[in-house]
C-alpha cells in the first residue's frame, strides 16, 4: 500500500494517479445575515466543509447522509449549479470550479444532473420533446431534424414511446417522468451524471425500475455515477463505494461491500441499524440503541468531532481535535478516535 | 369480546369532475386493544383514506357510502352526529400524520397546541391543560418539557415536531391511534427513534395502533398483523411472521421482491412490476392487479377474487396465490 499523506488525500490506496473526478479540499460557506432591511451577516452556515474524494472513470460512487450533511451541495458543485468556496473540482484534471463562459459551458456537457423531484423538475409548460431538446438548443448542437431525431432515441432508451415527445409532463406518472429526467440528463451524451435523490418520490415498486434502467444505460453509455441519497439501501445497490458525510464532514469512504460489512464509524453503523429490513425475525432480534439525540446547530456545529454530541463512545480527545481520516482497509477511510474496527498500520 | 375496531365493507368514494374515485371500494378489518394492525400499499391504493375514514376527516367531495360500518368499541360512527364524533375524536381515536410542519399550527406555541386539545375534548382550566401539555411531552421524550412549552413549531427539527404531534395526539388518553406514516419525512436515524417511541408507549398505554406506511421494513418491526391493499381493496392479510414467511398474493410477492435489500447481491437486477395501477374511477369488475401480474390466467380476467384462505388468520384475494416463499433476497425472476 501506499502511504497517504494524512489527511490531505482522502480516498487512500489504489486510487489512480489523476482520478476521473477528484475534489480536493471542497468548501461551501453560505452566509446567514439576519434583519429585515439592513442585512446583518450574523454567521455563516458550511455546508460543506473540507471535503476530498475521488471517483474513477465508469465507477458508481455514493454519497449518503441525512438532512444538512452536504451531500446535494456537493453534486449541485460538481455540475456547476453552486461556485465553491474554496478548493478544487479537478475533472479529466482540470479545475471545473475555476472555469468560465465559453470552457464553462463547453465542460457542463460532460457533467449533467439528474434531479430529485420529478414533479417539480420538468417545466410544465413544455412538451416532453422540447424538455429533452432543451440541452441542445443551449448549446447549439445539430439542426432541427437531428434534434428530433435524437429525442426519439433518447425516449426510447429510456423505455418511453417517441409518441411521448408531444405529450405534457402531467400526462406521465412519477417514474415515467424519472425517465424523462434521465432522458435529458443524457441529451448531451455525458461523461458522469450525478443523480440527486434518483428514486425518493418513487413508490417502491417503481423505484427498482429506474435502477435497473440506471444500471442498463452506464453498461450502454459508459458512463460514471454520483448517486447521492439519504437511502442507504439504495445507494449501497447502485454504487461501488460510499462516501459517508455528517454536517460537512466526510466521516468514512469505502468499497460498498465493506462499508456495509466493516463499518468503521459508529454514525455509519448508526445509519446502517436503523434502516428496517422487511424480515421480522431479524427486526425483531436487533438490539440497537438508535442513534440519540438531534442534529446540532450548522451555524455552530460541535468542537472537534462533529459527530460527538450524539455518540456514545465520544470523550475528551473528542472534543478537543478533530479526528483525521484513517485507512482501515483497500481504499477504506474513516475519521474517528475511537473507530469501531482497528485502523490499519500505514507501511513507512 | 368486540374488537376495539371494527370496520365492515367500508366505501370511501370520492366526488370529481372526471368521475367518482372509489378510493377505498369494500374493506373489512379490525383491531383488537393494544395490538398494531399494520396496513401497507403504495400511493393511491386507499389506505390513507382508510385512516382518515376513521376518523371522517375526508376530502372535499369525500363520502362515506351507505352500507359501510366503522366501529369503535361497539359504538357505529357512520352516521354519528358530528358534535358526537368530536367527543370520539381525540377521547377515542387520535392521528398522526406525515409531516408535523404542515400539521401543526405555526402561529401557536406547542403549549398552546396541546392544552388547546386538551380542552376540547376534557372540561378542564388553562393550567391543568398545560400541566397536562408538559406531562405528555415529557412523555414523548421532550427534553425539559416545561421550558419547551412556549416554543414555536418552526424553532424544533422535524423529529421534536413529530414527537409534539405524538404528545398531542396522545394528550387525551386515545384507544386507538392512527399513524399515517409517522416517519416517512424524517431521517432514518429519526425515524428509530420515533418508532422506539411509539413502540414504548404503545406498550405502556395499552394502545392499539393502526400503522399505515409504504415501508416493508417499518411492517416487519412493528406489526402484529398485516393488510395490504392494492387499488383500494385489501388484498392479503396475516399476522406478521406469517406474511413474511409465505406470502400468498402476488403482488405482496412482488413488492417485496422490488425492494433492494442491504444484503443482497448487486449485480443481479431487481424485480420490478410493470404496468400501473388501475385508474379507481373507473376500476374493473375483475382482478385489479391482473393486468401487472404474472401468474394471470383466464379467469382473473373475468372474476374479482374475494378473500379466503386456509384459515381465518391468514387471508388473501387470488386465484393463482403464489406457494411458500421465504423473503430473501431476491433475483429478477421468480418461481
Amino acid at each position: 500500500m501506499t502511504t497517504t499523506a494524512a489527511p490531505t488525500v482522502a480516498d487512500g490506496a489504489g486510487a489512480p494517479a489523476s482520478a476521473f473526478l477528484e475534489i480536493r479540499h471542497l468548501v461551501k460557506e453560505f452566509p446567514v445575515t439576519s434583519g429585515a432591511v439592513l442585512q446583518r451577516r450574523i454567521g455563516s452556515v458550511k455546508a460543506v466543509s473540507d471535503v476530498s474524494l475521488q471517483v474513477a472513470k465508469g465507477e458508481t460512487f455514493g454519497l449518503v447522509g441525512e438532512s444538512g450533511c452536504g451531500k446535494t451541495t456537493i453534486g449541485r458543485m460538481i455540475v456547476g449549479l453552486e461556485k465553491p468556496t474554496s478548493g478544487e473540482i479537478l475533472f479529466e484534471g482540470s479545475d471545473i470550479a475555476k472555469l468560465k463562459g465559453r470552457e464553462f459551458r463547453r465542460r457542463r456537457r460532460d457533467l449533467q444532473l439528474m434531479f430529485q423531484d420529478p414533479y417539480a423538475s420538468l417545466d410544465p409548460r413544455m412538451r416532453v420533446g422540447t424538455i429533452i431538446r432543451e440541452p441542445l438548443t443551449v448549446q447549439k448542437i445539430g439542426n432541427g431534424a437531428e434534434r428530433d431525431s435524437r429525442v426519439s432515441q433518447l425516449l426510447q432508451e429510456v423505455g418511453l414511446s417517441p409518441k411521448s415527445a408531444d405529450l405534457y409532463p402531467h400526462e406521465f406518472s412519477g417514474g415515467q417522468r424519472q425517465r424523462i429526467g434521465l432522458a435529458r440528463a443524457l441529451t448531451l451524451n455525458p461523461k458522469l451524471i450525478v443523480a440527486d435523490e434518483p428514486v425518493s418520490a418513487l413508490d417502491v415498486s417503481i423505484r427498482s425500475q429506474i435502477l435497473n434502467l440506471m444500471n442498463n444505460l452506464q453498461e450502454t453509455h459508459g458512463l460514471t455515477y454520483v448517486v447521492i441519497s439519504h437511502d442507504l439501501s439504495v445507494v449501497k445497490y447502485l454504487s461501488d463505494r460510499i462516501g459517508v458525510m455528517y454536517l460537512g464532514k466526510l466521516v468514512e469512504i469505502a468499497p460498498s461491500q465493506d462499508l456495509y460489512e466493516k463499518p468503521a464509524h459508529p454514525y455509519t453503523m448508526g445509519l446502517i441499524n436503523a434502516i428496517p429490513e422487511p424480515d421480522p425475525k431479524r427486526e425483531r432480534a436487533k438490539e440497537i440503541r438508535p442513534v440519540f439525540g438531534e442534529l446540532p446547530s450548522a451555524l455552530h456545529p460541535p468542537s472537534g468531532c462533529r459527530f460527538r454530541t450524539r455518540c456514545e463512545r465520544a470523550q475528551e480527545i473528542c472534543a478537543r481535535e478533530e479526528p483525521p481520516l484513517r485507512q482501515f482497509g483497500p481504499r477504506h477511510m474513516a475519521a474517528c478516535h475511537f473507530p469501531l474496527q482497528t485502523p490499519v498500520a500505514v507501511s513507512a | 369480546m368486540a374488537a376495539l375496531l371494527e370496520i365492515r365493507d367500508l366505501r370511501t368514494y370520492i366526488r370529481q369532475r372526471k368521475g367518482e374515485v372509489r378510493a377505498v371500494d369494500g374493506v373489512t378489518l379490525h383491531i383488537e386493544e393494544g395490538e398494531t394492525l399494520g396496513l401497507v400499499g403504495e400511493s393511491g391504493c386507499g389506505k390513507t383514506m382508510t385512516g382518515m375514514s376513521i376518523m371522517h376527516l375526508l376530502p372535499p367531495g369525500g363520502y362515506i357510502a351507505p352500507g359501510s360500518s366503522i366501529q369503535i368499541s361497539g359504538r357505529e360512527l357512520v352516521g354519528m352526529p358530528e358534535k358526537d364524533l368530536r367527543h370520539v375524536r381525540g377521547n377515542d381515536v387520535a392521528v398522526i400524520f406525515q409531516d408535523p410542519m404542515t400539521s401543526l399550527n405555526p402561529t401557536m406555541s406547542i403549549g398552546n397546541q396541546i392544552a388547546e386539545m386538551v380542552r376540547i375534548h376534557r372540561q378542564v382550566s388553562r393550567k391543568e391543560a398545560l400541566d397536562r401539555a408538559a406531562e405528555v411531552l415529557g412523555l414523548v421524550g421532550m427534553p425539559n418539557p416545561r421550558e419547551r412549552l412556549t416554543d414555536y413549531p418552526h424553532q424544533l427539527s422535524g423529529g421534536l415536531r413529530q414527537r409534539v404531534m405524538i404528545a398531542m395526539a396522545l394528550s387525551c388518553d386515545p384507544k386507538l391511534l392512527i399513524a399515517d406514516e409517522p416517519t416517512t419525512a424524517l431521517d432514518v436515524t429519526i425515524q428509530l427513534q420515533i418508532l422506539e417511541l411509539l413502540y414504548s408507549l404503545k406498550q405502556r398505554l395499552r394502545m392499539a395502533v393502526l400503522l399505515i406506511t409504504h415501508d416493508m421494513g417499518v411492517i416487519a418491526g412493528r406489526a402484529d398483523r398485516v393488510n395490504v391493499m392494492y387499488a383500494g381493496k385489501i388484498v392479503e392479510t396475516a399476522s406478521t411472521g406469517e406474511l413474511f414467511e409465505s406470502m400468498r398474493h402476488p403482488y405482496t410477492q412482488a413488492l417485496l421482491a422490488s425492494i433492494p435489500r442491504l444484503n443482497q447481491p448487486t449485480d443481479v437486477p431487481l424485480y420490478s412490476i410493470p404496468g400501473l395501477p388501475p385508474d379507481l374511477s373507473h376500476p374493473p369488475a375483475w382482478c385489479r392487479f391482473q393486468p401487472r401480474c404474472q401468474f394471470a390466467t383466464a379467469r382473473c380476467r373475468e372474476e374479482e377474487p374475494a378473500l379466503s384462505g386456509e384459515n381465518l388468520d391468514h387471508q388473501y384475494a387470488c386465484f393463482n396465490p403464489v406457494g411458500r416463499v421465504r423473503s430473501e433476497p431476491r433475483t429478477a425472476s421468480l418461481p
